[in-house]
């Protein structure tokens, strides 16, 4: 998996291209994890993937929870349709803040 | 028909893409969308990620079989067989996830909650000295959950 990061405004987005299966999973906990504390807002481009397992779910779930511990925030976008249905399925629909497009939420109001 | 192929796999994660690229290899022609196709890599990355974690403790190397035999729908039957100990991933209790708060979601079982609700039918039996898992997929189902 290919993440890239970019710091607009007062966010940090990583955008993820590829499959958030072991490996992915594995390379997103890593990329995520200087950007938990501090209070960040932290954005997840999801544009260029499509498939997410398990792990990848259990990644999110921790790093939604550490964000929001040090009272930050954590927002996931651009996800395709077919991406969004595993997340429905996982019942983790309602669970994050997902905004299509991500856009609208990093050059809203803070 | 597509006739019956078979992959063999190593206990290692490594192993994960070319178990994705042996579903897609045999399932686009099957007339399958690649969104489809994603739900039954799904399902077996889940199912061979618990075989090669939990089911063999020795530090050896151990192989194990993934089936793969279309039926009309298209779908696809798939057969996951290991030599590692008895396990039914199906006998776990499926994780509550109505909750839409964090705090509350379980950690656990989700990766048989995605095989269950991705898959047309799942089922265990262990033959002989084998775990064999028999999942039942059909492309555009089953109904969103």
């Amino acid at each position: 998996m290919q993440i890239t990061v970019t710091t607009p405004g007062a966010w940090t987005v990583l955008r993820l291209e590829g499959k958030i299966d072991n490996a992915g999973s594995d390379e997103l906990k890593a990329a995520l994890a200087p950007h938990l504390g501090g209070g960040k807002s932290v954005a997840l481009d999801f544009s260029g993937t499509d498939y997410i397992a398990s792990v990848g779910f259990r990644v999110l779930m921790q790093a939604y929870k550490e964000v929001h511990a040090a009272k930050g925030r954590l927002v996931l976008g651009n996800m395709s349709p077919a991406l969004r249905r595993f997340f429905d399925i996982a019942g983790l629909g309602a669970v994050f803040k997902i905004a299509n497009p991500l856009d609208a939420v990093i050059n809203g109001a803070p | 028909m597509t006739a019956r192929q078979t992959i063999q796999l190593r206990n290692d994660l490594a192993e994960i893409p070319r178990l994705a690229n042996f579903v897609d290899g045999y399932c686009r022609p099957l007339g399958a969308s690649s969104d489809d196709i994603n739900g039954l890599q799904l399902a077996l990355e889940e199912v061979v990620t618990n075989v090669i974690v939990h089911g063999f403790d020795d530090g050896g190397v151990h192989h194990f079989t993934v089936d793969l035999e279309a039926i009309p729908g298209p779908g696809v039957i798939a057969v996951v067989t290991d030599d590692a100990a008895a396990y039914d991933p199906l006998a776990r209790a499926a994780p509550d996830i109505s909750s839409s708060s964090i705090e509350e979601r379980p950690i656990g079982g989700l990766g048989v909650h995605l095989i269950r609700a991705l898959m047309k039918s799942v089922a265990y039996e262990r033959r002989g000295d084998r775990n064999v898992l028999t999942m039942e997929w059909v492309a555009g189902g089953p109904p969103r959950s």
